[in-house]
Formats: C-alpha cells, structure tokens, sequence
C-alpha cells in the first residue's frame, strides 16, 4: 500500500537524548519492532535490533560496556556502530564470528535520536520541522545571550494504548496555557500539522505559546509522544512547563485508552475456566496399551566413558592437498595450517561462512571426489561416513586430492 | 482472544495445523504427583487439578487406592468430550499421552537406585516454547552470566570441547566429556569444582543431566527438565532431581534448584521468538553450542514442528 510505504520510510523519534546517559539502553519500540538505543562512550548513537543475533535475547537485559554492549545469555559483546560481534567468551582466543546485530540508520535533531526503518542505500534524507529548527540555530547561535535564553523544553515522553492515527487526531483538541499557572483553564488554541507525524498547537492569545509534538507509533495500539514547548522561558519556569503539559496529556491519554481499551485473555487460562470440573461419570482409565519398554544407554561416570576417540594419525592432521574445483575448473594447492575455506578465499572464492569454527554448518560444501576428513561438530555420523560434504571452515582431506562442487 | 477453538481429536496445534505425530503421540508431564496427592488429602475424592496440554485442557484426579501401584492411581480426561487420557505415574511426575502411544516413557534407569532421593524440584509456568527451555537446560556458556556465583563466573568462561554421540537405537542424543569450572556447583559443594557433566535429550521435550557428585565423585547426581508442553507459546517445566546427598534436606535441594531456575526463566522469557526458529537462519552458534545445534537437527530429522516458527 503505498500509504503504507510512505510511513515506513520515514524517520521517527525514538527518545529524548538525555535517557541516554549513565550507560543507559533505552528500550522502545517501531512500527511493530523493539528496538534499543544507546550512546556509546565516544559519543556515537546506535539504534539497533533489541535482539541478540546468538540466541534471541533482548539485548534491553545487557549491559553498557562502553563501546560495546553485552548480551546478558552468554556475555557476547557487540561493537558500536556496525554491531559486529567483538567477543565471545565461551571461546577467548578465537577470532569472534562474523555475526552482527541488525542496526538502523541514526539521526540527532531537537534533542532527539531519529531512526529510519529501511535499508541502508534507501534511506530518505531527514525532513526537517522548521519550528524546531530555528529553536535549534538559536541554541547554536554566535550571540551569547540568545544563547542563554531557554528557548525550548523537552516534555517527558508520554506512552498511550492507543493507535498513532488516533493519538494525532486526538492533538487536534489539545488546548494548554501555561503562562497563567491554571492547568485547567485555557484560551483557544489551533492545531497545525508541521510534518507526516508532527503537529504544532499554538495558542491564539497574546502570548502565542506553542509546543510541538512527535508522534512514534512503537505498534498496533501503541504509541509514544514525544514533545517540545517552544519559549522563550526563565530558567525556573521549565519545570513548571513539563508539569502543566504532563497534566494535560495525562487527560487526553485516559480519555483515548478508554476509547481503545483491549484485554487479552492470558493463555493457559480463561477457556478451561468455562469446562465443567466434575469427575465424568465413567471414570475409566484410558485402553491399555502394551508399550516397548524404553531402553537407555547407561550413562558411565564422568571421566570413565569417552576415552574411546581414535588416536590421530600425525601424518594425516594438517598436510597439504590438492583441492579441484569441479564448476570452475581449478586446482588449487591447500597448504599445511590453513583451512580449505581461508585457501578459496585467498583465490577469490566466497563459500558462505559464519561460526568458522565447524558448528553451524553454513559452509557445507558439496564433495565429489575424494574422501574428506572431517573436524566438525555438525555431520551425523551418517552423513559423514557418506562422504558427500564437508565443512570447509575446520575440515580437510584423508586423500591426496580433493574435488568439490564449487 | 488467546485460544481459539478446542483442540480435536486428531491434535490440532493453536493455528490449525495437525500437531506432529511424534509430539501427539509421546507421554508429556502434566503434574508433580505431590502436588495431586496433596489435592486429594485437602479435597477429597472429587478433588480435580486442571492444566492444558498441546492446547488441550484436561482434569486429573488421584484415586484413593491405598495399596495399589502408583500407576493405577491416577485418573486423567479431556475437558471438552470427557475421553480418558492415557496416563502414568513415574519420576514423581504424571505423564499423560493425548493420543496413542507409541514406546514407554523414557527410561532413566539411574532414579530406581536405593540410595538415592527423588526429589521435584517445582513445576514454573514459562512463557516461551518448551523447546527453548530444553535448549536452555543443554547450555553451559550461560552458566557464569546468568547463574554468576553457583553454576559459574567470569573470567572462567571458557567452555571446553565436548563430544556428542547419538544412540541410534533409542534415537537420543548424549553430550560426553562436558566440563565446566563452578564456584558452588550443588548444595553439597564446598568449594569450587570443575565439575564434570553428561548431557542426555531423551524427547523432544524431555532432557536429563548427569553431574559431578562431590561426596561421590565416580557416581553422579541426576537432575532431569520434563518439560510440559501447553501450547505452542507457554511451557510448564518439571524439575525433578535423582540425588545421592543424604546431608541437604529436601527444602534446601528444591530452593537451590528453584533459585537456578528463576534465574533461567528470566532469559527464557526474553527470547525473541517465543517459538524456536528451525532452519530460519536468524541464529548463529559457536562450537559452544555444538550440543543446541545437533538438538535442533535431531528435532528436524524427527518432523518436529509444534512449538518451533514452522520455519517463517
């Protein structure tokens, strides 16, 4: 839909920047996608994926390591700004995979972090809301005391249970006067849209006062609303200002949540509440069945069992080979100490890779000739004495020659 | 709007699919045998525990046979039409199969030892797939993050190569030669072990580990997860422990499990997606997770696809 299409590629506000101090994650969500934003300690701002490339877990639970964060799982470290994995520490001294956390692209504006939920290369460039913008230049004005004047002030966020559309329409109502001191009286006020997602509600009295707010709708029912009240204001006023629009939007919030109310029965319960709990009349057991019994392997004492692997052939381990390339014709030398995959890569051959360390089987790689010698921790046992295919990244070959599929 | 309409007969899983033949028709743990005995003293004979298993709600009853053997004790329907339910006391757990059964419950042949204790550890509601709490439970990087200060800590968080072996008799699947360094390994630790472990995945929701007794090091504990499958989103896991400590008591075996466990729970309901994603590609292992990875291909090789993303 092309409605649609237009929402996705634009950029949304994600949170105030000053949530991201103290080695902070800030969690949140868009468009239906959690996300985490953090600052690292040279200054650069992430939004990234809330979800650990390892094994799924929100990386919300980990910790800030300066210029990295850490999955709370297993303590994988993930670096500012590409989101490559920098260390594993189940493996210490190995290289870290080349795995990565999904990230976004970042923009600061108004005190804000913005993102844009497309891929990099399709990326729209960041529209400017030009009532903010000239608070902006002010701030980085030349001239001392325009400097000095409080120009704006960032409401605190505020989550609603409600649709974005709704929320922004809902705005249209949205009446404040925090020069009189009386959050429940107020003169007219008029509401502008100043962007896709942003409006600017200005008072229609002398004072003029506006602020202007941001709607992220985080998913289906949720959205966050973010805001700046644009002075100028003293210094001592700025609390009073948060206060008195943190009152109003808790109203229009209560009201649009009533609106939109939505219960979710939880599961593993509610429907059984509704069944008859009587014993059944004929409380018989079920048929009986005759059942194999099941047999298990006796588990010998640690220490005891397992001593059975085959002693290694010295001559076998890590000697060079021929390794032909059926597809592309090629003979290529595999020297002692270095992996199959690391030789196609030396001669511009990219077999996809991503533990290299013979677990995740990714670079599984059809064999046609020849008898592989297999390191991995991947193939059956049938599938290795098969001898079809081989993990390039750790194995190698028990004969002088090799041929793969490649 | 959580479940929609009642499972049939045949085993229909959460969006209508037929649940795999192989989940349908295995034994499932459903109670602590406890925890229904103790219905009946406070009940009385028409005293009916309820829970859902594969979508499907059932009751249970325990009979006031005194003298018979355990298994005659129990008594388990569907709610919805009233058919009895296959169902047998073992492990201090009662199984139930909703469909026909095709082998026994798995065999744990170390738990009829006389010296040792059977102990259930507690039953927790987890909002993940069981499939993920199994994975978890196989896992030994998490050990000094997540459990920091008993079952691991940093700087030793190096996992060590282990062996996997599959028993192609019994289809199982076994982790030989695991170690791992523990500050306070078991109750009976008093100081910091390497402690030696084996791990066995007897069912796609069943898995059982083998571990270092301190008191009695060419023997071991047996700590079992019988994981009871709800529906496809939301597990209720059985800890049940087969211990050789006669210095602990049982209230301090069930803390010390009940502490690891809530520790886990806290990740396992953090994971993204609920569902254990088979052959999506969104996941990447080490060799650490050698033992996760051979799970999830033992999981294919059997068709197993309730309580996985059917591969989306």
């Amino acid at each position: 839909m092309a409605a649609e299409e237009r929402i996705e590629r634009a950029w949304f506000a994600l949170c105030d920047v000053d949530q991201l101090g103290d080695r902070a994650i800030y969690h949140t969500e868009l468009l239906g996608r959690e996300l985490v934003v953090w600052r690292a300690g040279d200054g650069t701002f992430n939004v990234w994926e809330n979800r650990c490339p390892h094994r799924g877990v929100r990386l919300s639970l980990g910790h800030h390591r300066g210029e990295a964060l850490q999955c709370q799982y297993h303590g994988w470290q993930f670096s500012s700004g590409s989101g490559a994995c920098r260390f594993v520490p189940a493996h210490p001294d190995a290289a870290a995979p080349a795995v990565a956390v999904k990230t976004w692209p970042v923009e600061v504006h108004y005190g804000f972090v913005w993102t844009c939920l497309v891929a990099v290369g399709e990326v729209p460039p960041f529209a400017p809301i030009e009532e903010l913008e000239d608070d902006a230049s002010l701030a980085a004005s030349e001239d001392a005391d325009a400097r000095s004047q409080v120009r704006s002030v960032r409401l605190r966020t505020v989550a609603i249970e409600a649709p974005g559309e709704a929320v922004q329409h809902a705005l249209a109502g949205y009446c404040f006067d925090h020069a009189r001191f009386d959050p429940w009286q107020a003169s007219g006020c008029v509401t502008f849209d100043v962007a896709p997602h942003a409006v600017m509600i200005e008072q229609l009295d002398d004072a003029g006062q506006r602020v202007v707010f941001v709607v992220q709708p985080a998913r289906a029912g949720r959205t966050y609303l973010h805001g700046v009240a644009l002075g100028p204001f003293a210094e001592a006023e700025r609390l009073s200002v948060q206060r008195h629009h943190q009152q109003r939007l808790n109203v229009m919030r209560d009201a649009l949540e009533q609106q939109f109310d939505q219960r979710e029965a939880l599961s593993g319960e509610g429907l059984a509440d509704q069944l008859p709990l009587c014993v059944p009349q004929t409380l018989s057991p079920a048929q009986p069945v005759m059942l194999q019994r099941s047999v298990s392997k006796p588990v010998g004492a640690p220490g005891l069992s397992g001593e059975k692997r085959s002693p290694v052939n010295p001559d076998m381990t890590d000697r060079a080979f021929d390794l032909y390339l059926s597809r592309s014709r090629r003979t290529l030398k595999v020297a002692a100490g270095v992996t199959v995959l690391q030789t196609l890569r030396n001669h511009g051959i990219d077999v996809p890779s991503s533990c290299e360390q013979g677990v995740c089987g990714t670079c599984r790689t059809r064999v046609i000739e020849g008898t592989p010698l297999h390191r991995d921790d991947f193939l059956t046992p049938q599938e290795r004495a098969a001898g079809d295919c081989m993990l390039v990244c750790v194995s190698r070959a028990a004969t002088g020659t090799l041929t793969l599929d490649l | 709007m959580g479940m929609a309409t009642m499972a049939s007969t045949a085993g229909e899983a959460m969006n209508g699919a037929m649940i795999d033949e192989v989940i349908w028709n295995d034994w499932h743990p459903v109670a602590a045998l406890d925890a229904l005995d103790a219905a009946r003293a406070a009940g009385g004979s028409n005293a009916v525990t309820r829970t859902r298993l594969l979508g499907v709600d059932i009751g249970m009853l325990a009979l006031p046979q005194a003298g018979a053997r355990p298994q005659d004790s129990y008594r388990v329907w569907r709610l919805d039409d009233q058919t009895p339910c296959h169902a047998q006391a073992r492990y201090g757990v009662l199984w139930v199969c909703a469909g026909e059964p095709r082998r026994d419950i798995l065999a744990i042949p170390e738990a009829d030892e006389p010296d040792r204790r059977l102990l259930h550890a507690g039953a927790f509601r987890v909002h993940v797939s069981g499939l993920r709490a199994v994975e978890n439970f196989l896992d030994m990087g998490h050990f000094p993050f997540v459990h920091t200060g008993y079952l691991g800590v940093e700087p030793y968080t190096e996992v060590a190569p282990y062996r996997i072996e599959r028993d192609e008799l019994s289809d199982e699947l076994y982790a030989h030669d695991c170690r791992f360094y523990q500050p306070r390994a078991a109750m009976t630790a008093g100081a910091a072990l390497e402690v030696r472990y084996v791990y066995r995945v007897a069912r796609p929701y069943s898995a059982i580990l083998y571990k270092t007794c301190p008191p009695q090091p060419e023997r071991f504990d047996v700590i079992a997860l019988f994981v009871q499958p709800v529906d496809e989103e939301w597990c209720v896991a059985h800890t049940v422990m087969s211990y050789l400590d006669d210095a602990s008591s049982d209230s301090e075996l069930r803390g010390f499990q009940q502490t690891i466990f809530a520790q886990d729970i806290k990740i396992l309901v953090n994971q993204v997606p609920k569902r254990l994603p088979l052959g999506t590609g969104d996941e990447h292992p080490v060799r650490a997770d050698a033992m996760s990875v051979a799970y999830r291909r033992w999981l294919s090789a059997q068709r197993v696809t309730y309580g996985t993303t059917h591969g989306r």
